[in-house]
């Protein structure tokens, strides 16, 4: 039988997919919306805007071209070549391959704290760096998983997508603080300037602040949202590029400081520890979820296990 | 444990259930086809000690037990005590619903002789498709199964386990197994003498 098509786990997770879209919408809909209100406001009364919009454009611009030499200056990480890391470079060329992308730069963090991210703003310009601690604590196909992840985000561009996503967020917040200063000077209501309708001046001024303030504080958390779909995404990814989500899945637990562990301790030994029923470690503060960038390793990994099942079932 | 029991300091012992153990016999036929695990021809449980009186009364009645329910499928009973004072009986039979059923009745007989709560667990051994062992190990005081995959074996020093592979083959039998869903209950156990 002739394998027409993708294998059933190739085809997009429709659900992951929309909630992505829908949040990209949910932000784009409350830029635009404050855009046009305060836009006609501020052009009534022939305030510029112009600067405004320009600094923000120049902070977006530098953050999207440095911040992944400040991301790694600030973590103190060096770049390492095939030589001083053979298995390092090693692992990462061949995930580069089978990703079809340009091998990225390397660089170690000296930190016992298990981490790894990816940096830069196109695939030509990538570093991956990772910490001492996580190339310890990991086998190598956990380690070969979490960095799959890494090169996933570079696949699909995170950076320049929440650089993209945050520029209005920096836009709304310079012109919240502006309205603010401004109000200051004019007295909220009185002393702006001597042209028609300037008592109104102050009053809009102080709701445009208010407007500014609600705005940026939604975009904050569907920025946040936007995050945490994009990570699960480089989950998927992950698990495509390795076909093993469950090298992922365990790596996830393993470096989790939260979730519990597999055990290592015999079970004859843990018996008297078993029979008490221990209550397990906190599940689901979905509050502290909201504000979080990256999903709860429980649904992390939940999904990977649905991926796995599909792939045990077979492409059809 | 109820508010007043913590509160009065009393200790109910925690029920204990061998009905699940069946859920093996239907699994396994999956476990064989979809994962190429194929029963080894032993399985045992585990219990905490019992008085060498009791214990050698309840050993001859599960034998006994056994002749009469397995005429023709030749099972054999064999009493181990490991080094850390847990007691196993271990079945070997060429049969594994046999073996799963075998192992039900002497759970079942130590439920009724009042020794249920010493059980500890019920381990199947399987053989992997690259000829390695592992376990699926069945805790009585939570009526569900968990795998246990050795990188060597269970004699190794280092007590190295492969966690992607336990968690791939959770993954993949979750439907026809109750299996554990909190990792940090999936104990292990070495030096299995099987």
């Amino acid at each position: 039988m002739i394998l027409r098509g993708r294998p059933s786990w190739y085809k997009p997770d429709v659900g992951l997919a929309s909630r992505m879209v829908l949040t990209m919408f949910l932000l784009g809909l409350v830029y635009v919306v404050f855009g046009v209100v305060i836009g006609a406001i501020m052009i009534h009364y022939g305030v510029s805007l112009f600067f405004l919009i320009a600094f923000a454009l120049i902070i977006a611009g530098a953050q999207f071209f440095f911040s992944d030499k400040i991301a790694l200056a600030a973590m103190g990480a060096r770049y390492v070549d095939e030589a001083d890391a053979p298995e390092l470079h090693a692992l990462v060329e061949r995930l580069a391959v089978q990703a079809n992308l340009p091998k990225p730069r390397i660089a170690v963090i000296n930190s016992s704290m298990p981490n790894a991210f990816a940096t830069g703003r196109n695939a030509k310009n990538a570093t991956i760096a990772v910490t001492t601690g996580i190339y310890n604590q990991l086998s190598t196909p956990e380690l070969e998983a979490v960095l799959a992840h890494e090169l996933t985000h570079i696949i699909n561009h995170d950076m320049l997508v929440m650089t993209i996503a945050s520029f209005f967020s920096i836009l709304i917040g310079l012109l919240a603080r502006n309205l603010m200063w401004m109000g200051f000077w004019g007295g909220f209501g009185g002393g702006f300037g001597r042209r028609r309708g300037n008592d109104n001046l102050g009053a809009l001024i102080a709701i445009s602040l208010l407007v500014s303030v609600v705005v940026y504080a939604i975009s904050f958390l569907l920025i946040r949202a936007l995050s945490r779909a994009r990570e699960l995404a480089a989950d998927r990814g992950s698990a495509l590029i390795t076909g093993a989500p469950e090298n992922l899945a365990s790596a996830l637990l393993r470096i989790s400081d939260r979730m519990p562990h597999i055990p290592e301790q015999d079970f004859r030994q843990a018996q008297a520890v078993n029979a008490l029923f221990i209550v397990p470690a906190i599940k689901g503060d979905s509050f502290m979820e909201l504000l979080s960038t990256h999903p709860s390793i429980e649904e992390r990994v939940a999904r990977l296990e649905e991926m796995q099942r599909q792939m045990e079932r077979g492409p059809h | 444990m109820g508010f007043f029991d913590a509160l009065f300091g009393r200790q109910k012992p925690t029920p204990v259930g061998p009905e699940r153990l069946f859920a093996m016999g239907t699994a396994q036929v999956t476990l064989e086809v979809e994962q190429q695990l194929t029963p080894t021809g032993s399985a045992a449980i585990c219990f905490k000690g019992i008085a060498s009186g009791a214990f050698s009364s309840i050993q001859a009645d599960l034998e006994q037990l056994l002749r009469l329910a397995s005429k023709d499928d030749q099972l054999t009973l064999r009493p181990y005590k490991d080094n850390l004072g847990y007691s196993w009986f271990i079945f070997t039979g060429s049969d594994f619903q046999a073996l799963v059923a075998a192992l039900h009745m002497a759970s079942q007989t130590l439920i009724d002789k009042g020794y249920g709560s010493q059980l500890l667990f019920a381990i199947f051994p399987f053989k992997m498709a690259d000829g390695k062992e592992m376990y699926w190990i069945y805790s009585y005081k939570r009526s569900s199964f968990y795998p246990f995959v050795p990188k060597k074996n269970t004699s190794d020093p280092l007590r190295q386990r492969d966690n992607p592979e336990e968690l791939r083959l959770a993954a993949a039998i979750g439907k026809e197994l109750p299996v554990e869903q909190e990792y940090e209950r999936w104990f292990p156990v070495w030096d299995v003498p099987l």
